[in-house]
């Protein structure tokens, strides 16, 4: 898929831990991982918004378009 | 799922499976019996000519008529150890169903014709009447098949939803 996740180059930017994020936005870690590896089919506006309050970010810096 | 259905879900699953398994030893028994000792349905009655046909006839029976059950068994063992592990429909199960449905066609067709190919006083025909209920059920199956795999792609897209 065209559409890159940033979720690792952003929780490094905030020195925060996977498993610190997944608590915060109310996910497993497992589900976490589906989407930082970019398995995820789709991602919920209730979840994206948890994630961008988490990581204090725009949904921009999380989700990426690149052209294949 | 709820503690109810779930549990309603898993005694209709294992009256199934249990019943299908008598079917299966029921079947197995009754073709022994009926081409070696006789039973109270009659007796094959074996023709030179057609022998080829009968035995043929005799274990496409058996033999479909016990995967037909075999498949509804191995389905409800999936479906079972898919609940216990949070998934309503399995993948695994969509071949399975499409198989199903084939076994059923051809163990139908079969049986409906062991009477006129194999008990008959004076068995000498080499062709199956099919039955209009065969095929309708049969496209039944391969209908609920189609849904059951719509299902388990709905499904797996929604588990893969973050």
């Amino acid at each position: 898929m065209s559409i890159i996740v940033n979720v690792d180059v952003m929780l490094a930017k905030r020195k925060m831990t996977s498993g610190e994020l997944a608590e915060r936005v109310g996910i497993t870690q497992a589900n976490l991982s589906i989407l930082k590896t970019g398995k995820a089919r789709a991602v919920r506006f209730s979840t994206l918004d948890a994630i961008c309050r988490a990581l204090d970010c725009q949904p921009g810096d999380i989700l990426e378009y690149k052209e294949d | 799922m709820e503690t109810r259905n779930y549990k309603a879900l898993k005694g209709v699953a294992f009256t199934v499976a249990l019943l299908c398994a008598v079917h299966i030893i029921w079947l197995c028994a009754q073709t022994w019996f009926i081409s070696g000792m006789g039973s109270s349905e009659g007796e094959i009655n074996w023709s030179e000519d057609v022998y080829p046909f009968q035995l043929t006839v005799l274990l496409a029976r058996l033999l479909f008529c016990t995967a037909y059950y075999a498949t509804i068994i191995i389905f409800i063992v999936r479906t079972i150890k898919g609940l216990k592990s949070g998934i309503i429909f399995p993948q695994s199960n969509v071949p399975l169903l499409f198989t199903t449905a084939g076994c059923y066609f051809i163990g139908t067709l079969m049986s409906d014709n062991f009477d006129n190919i194999l008990l008959t006083q004076t068995p000498n025909a080499t062709y199956f009447a099919i039955e209009s209920n065969t095929i309708l059920i049969t496209f039944i199956y391969i209908i609920f098949a189609l849904l059951y795999k719509i299902a388990a792609n709905v499904s797996e897209e929604n588990n893969l939803t973050i």
